[in-house]
């Protein structure tokens, strides 16, 4: 008998037609007569060559076109998830200050986000002390324990830091404590930057690209003058004192405006001595909670779709590296990660949820100024549903619960998804700050789809080209 | 005779057989725990290590502030722990106060060697356990074991195995019977049992000599000891987790079932919503790969996280309290029964289905 609503999800590339069969997580590649009866529609009345119908009960009877869809959405980590608060914990990141000695166009604490703004306030030691013993507490399944500072500019307190730092060893003894911060850069020198090298400290230091590009939004608070210069003195003098420390321990963080030269920002950081050999993350600039509309321009979207295709041709051998940027590095290794080495399966299970969330207060614990705790950095600290605790309550699990299994609020569209398993959205976009929205949520539905469909083309016109993923394993010769 | 007094060091839930079994240990009495400040024990209930049931007896995060014991056990942790950095100096501040130390922990030459001379250059006693020798029998064919024999296996590792181990040699000793015993930890000995043999670990060894030897070693029990029943716990796990971490890739479990067909067999399993079938296929597992029938199994209080665990291909575990383990075992459907080896009602029952499984037919006596 011939499946009536399999659930799948059929499209071509260029060459070939492909489906995706939701319940086995695999992707087919199928002939043009399979392809146009699946991605029609099924119709019953419809008359079938026989050929035609052989070939469907073959795929039915080898585990495919399942019709089985999800018939709860619940977080797999739901059921557990008092007992993972109570034992899973690792990471802290301390807000140590709201003070920042930039004024960056985008920021969001500019004003221009659903975001607190830019303040004078501090975090108290106590505060910093009540949320380090917070995790050590509840961490006893961890083997590291890993303590972030972030801001506003972190490195305004460091004083505070290296108290925490002092507090951490003497209390988390017996556990290898990692550290790491995001900075602008501007304040590491001197006694500052011998502390964090002496502490092993993991920096990540926010660069836009060549001067023009980085001083056009990140801006000195006292004057508007730009900071590149800054900046860069301070890496190339890292460089010449600490070299293994800068190799092990410094990234990049480089957000895209995109009504600048992508050319110029993708060519700085394959040229310029002190930060070539490094890693560099790239995001745009985040529309999320945003206010206003930040612009990019259509040359700026060719530019980059074409640095992005450069890497493309790389993977299949008709490009050398030299050719290509290491700034899309990351959404390589990412498709690697998600798509080609994804999990099959028989069949999904009666609850599932989709791919999103983490596991707030686990995978990531933010500690405001204020000794509030939220989900991570990225959330905004005026929303409400995102305070998931405080140094004096703990976790707020109805609270986590909600965050955590966030497609409860689209359930009825979710269940019937085939893209539930590459849903990127976590509870950040349903957030309307007074409350978790449906409404706001399903705004990101078709693009998580659009999404998600291209980079399953991707992965196949890869494969098709005769990439390989497994190149970094190493084998060299048998 | 008076038992000394021990402390553990350093304590977490790979320890906290040392206190829910402490009237089992022939020498000594162990009395209290110390934990790293960092492993988030600090000031609690040294039950709170495995999730079970509380033991008022607090952990302490600093041995110089008692001396209430006269002997430390230096154990194995799940926790990395540097030597020079942290246990070392631990150790010299207690040899500073004549307390001896035995070691339990897998510990390199050099270390166990700066033990021995800082023990001796303070006049305090140093045991080390690990250390063993085997006499076998000269191996020539797989002999027949013709007294009972009870696996105690796990699914994978986390399982409460040692638990269970313990339980069954209480209980059954309890019953009147003589046990004999082999364990999966490094100081069975201090129970009253053997060690599983560390021959079966060597590298230079054939599989083929270890079955052969673990067999001989299982006969020299049975003729030396004279038990009414041997306890065989294995160690490691029966089946790889993922191809991304396959701990043996249930390899000892195969050469121990090779060397000794057991009579009654134990599995145990971590927390999960298990479906009926899922027992099945383990039952199926056992049956064909290792050629054993489970007669009933064990629900730990440990979770695997596994989509973290491959990602950073390394085992991350959840801590259940046992109390849930207990209400989600009711909710269970499988052929065979179904125990918490944390609950001590589970452990009678547990050790008297097996007697009833060993006895086979009532109208039968004996089987020569």
């Amino acid at each position: 008998m011939l499946p009536k609503k399999p659930f799948i999800h059929t499209f071509i590339t260029r060459d070939k037609k492909y489906v995706y069969d939701v319940n086995t997580n695999t992707i087919l590649n199928i002939s043009d007569d399979v392809f146009d009866y699946l991605s029609t529609g099924i119709n019953e009345e419809k008359e079938i060559s026989n050929d035609l119908r052989v070939k469907i009960e073959k795929m039915v009877d080898q585990g495919f076109l399942s019709e089985k869809r999800i018939k709860e959405i619940e977080h797999p980590y739901n059921e557990m998830l008092p007992f993972y608060l109570k034992n899973r914990l690792n990471t802290v990141t301390l807000q140590v200050t709201q003070r920042c000695n930039l004024r960056c166009s985008y920021c969001a604490y500019s004003g221009k986000y659903e975001e607190r703004v830019h303040s004078d306030l501090d975090m108290s030691f106590e505060t910093a002390k009540k949320s380090i013993d917070f995790v050590i507490d509840n961490s006893s399944e961890a083997q590291v324990i890993s303590i972030g500072f972030y801001g506003g500019e972190p490195l305004l307190m460091f004083d505070l830091i290296k108290e925490c730092v002092e507090y951490a060893k003497e209390n988390a003894d017996g556990r290898e404590i990692y550290y790491h911060m995001t900075t602008n850069g501007t304040l590491l020198r001197g006694e500052i930057l011998e502390y964090l090298v002496e502490n092993d400290f993991k920096l990540l230091i926010s660069i836009d690209g060549p001067q023009e590009i980085h001083d056009k939004n990140r801006v000195f608070a006292a004057n508007g003058k730009g900071t590149f210069k800054v900046i860069m003195d301070n890496i190339r003098d890292m460089h010449k004192k600490y070299p293994e420390y800068v190799k092990n321990k410094i990234s990049f963080n480089a957000v895209l405006d995109g009504t600048t030269d992508f050319s110029c920002t993708k060519q700085f950081f394959a040229d310029y001595d002190e930060i070539k050999d490094l890693n560099v993350n790239t995001s745009f600039i985040s529309d999320k909670y945003a206010k206003v509309n930040f612009d990019v321009y259509e040359k700026y979207k060719i530019q980059y779709s074409y640095e992005k295709f450069k890497v493309l041709l790389n993977k299949i051998g008709r490009l050398e590296s030299n050719l290509t940027s290491d700034l899309f590095d990351s959404q390589f290794i990412r498709l690697k990660q998600n798509l080609y080495e994804r999990d099959f399966s028989s069949s999904i299970n009666d609850k599932e949820h989709p791919g999103g969330p983490c596991v707030p207060g686990v995978k990531k614990l933010f500690v405001n100024v204020d000794g509030d705790f939220f989900p991570c950095e990225r959330v905004s600290e005026i929303s409400e549903p995102m305070i998931i605790g405080n140094i004096d309550d703990g976790f707020y699990l109805d609270k986590i619960r909600a965050i955590l299994n966030i497609g409860k609020l689209s359930e009825d569209l979710c269940k019937n998804c085939w893209a539930f398993r590459f849903c990127t959205m976590c509870a950040s976009a349903a957030d309307a700050i007074g409350e978790l929205s449906r409404e706001t949520k399903i705004k990101g539905c078709p693009s998580v789809k659009f999404n998600a469909e291209k980079d399953l083309e991707e992965l196949c016109v890869l494969k098709e080209f005769g990439c390989t993923f497994d190149t970094d394993l190493g084998f060299v010769d048998l | 005779m008076i038992k000394k007094k021990a402390f553990i060091y350093p304590y977490d839930s790979e320890s906290t057989h040392f206190f829910r079994f402490n009237e089992m240990n022939k020498m000594y009495d162990v009395v209290g725990g110390v934990s790293p400040n960092g492993w988030g024990l600090r000031g609690k209930d040294v039950g709170s290590a495995d999730a079970g049931h509380a033991l008022n007896i607090k952990v302490k995060d600093k041995i110089e502030d008692t001396d209430e014991f006269d002997t430390l056990f230096l154990v194995d942790s799940k926790i990395e722990l540097d030597f020079e950095k942290y246990i070392f100096p631990k150790l010299k501040q207690v040899v500073k106060t004549k307390k001896e130390i035995v070691n339990m922990r897998e510990l390199t030459d050099e270390q166990i060697k700066q033990i021995i001379d800082l023990c001796k250059a303070n006049n305090v006693g140093f045991k080390n356990i690990l250390e063993k020798h085997y006499n076998l029998h000269e191996i020539k064919i797989i002999y027949d074991i013709t007294v009972p024999v009870v696996f105690v296996a796990g699914i994978s590792d986390r399982t409460n195995k040692f638990d269970i181990q313990l339980s069954l040699r209480k209980e059954f000793e309890n019953m009147g019977y003589k046990v004999s015993q082999i364990g999966t930890k490094n100081h069975c000995e201090l129970f009253g049992f053997h060690s599983f043999p560390s021959f079966m670990f060597e590298n230079g060894t054939s599989n083929i000599e270890k079955i052969k030897k673990f067999n001989s070693f299982v006969k020299g029990i049975e003729v030396i000891e004279k038990p009414h029943v041997i306890i065989i716990g294995i160690p490691r796990s029966l089946a790889p987790m993922c191809k991304e971490l396959p701990d043996d890739f249930g390899c000892t479990g195969f050469m121990v079932s090779r060397a000794v067909k057991p009579d009654a067999a134990i599995v145990s399993m971590m927390y999960n919503n298990y479906k009926a079938d899922y027992f099945e296929e383990i039952q199926n597992l056992c049956k064909y790969r290792f050629d054993f029938e489970v007669d009933c199994f064990n629900i730990a209080n440990n979770q695997i996280d596994y989509q973290d665990s491959k990602f950073f291909l390394n085992k991350l575990y959840t801590v259940i309290d046992s109390d849930y383990i207990d209400e989600k075992i009711k909710h269970y459907k499988a052929t065979k029964p179904i125990y918490n080896v944390q609950n001590k009602e589970d452990r009678i029952k547990m050790a008297s289905y097996l007697i009833d499984v060993l006895a086979g037919e009532e109208f039968i006596e004996d089987v020569l």
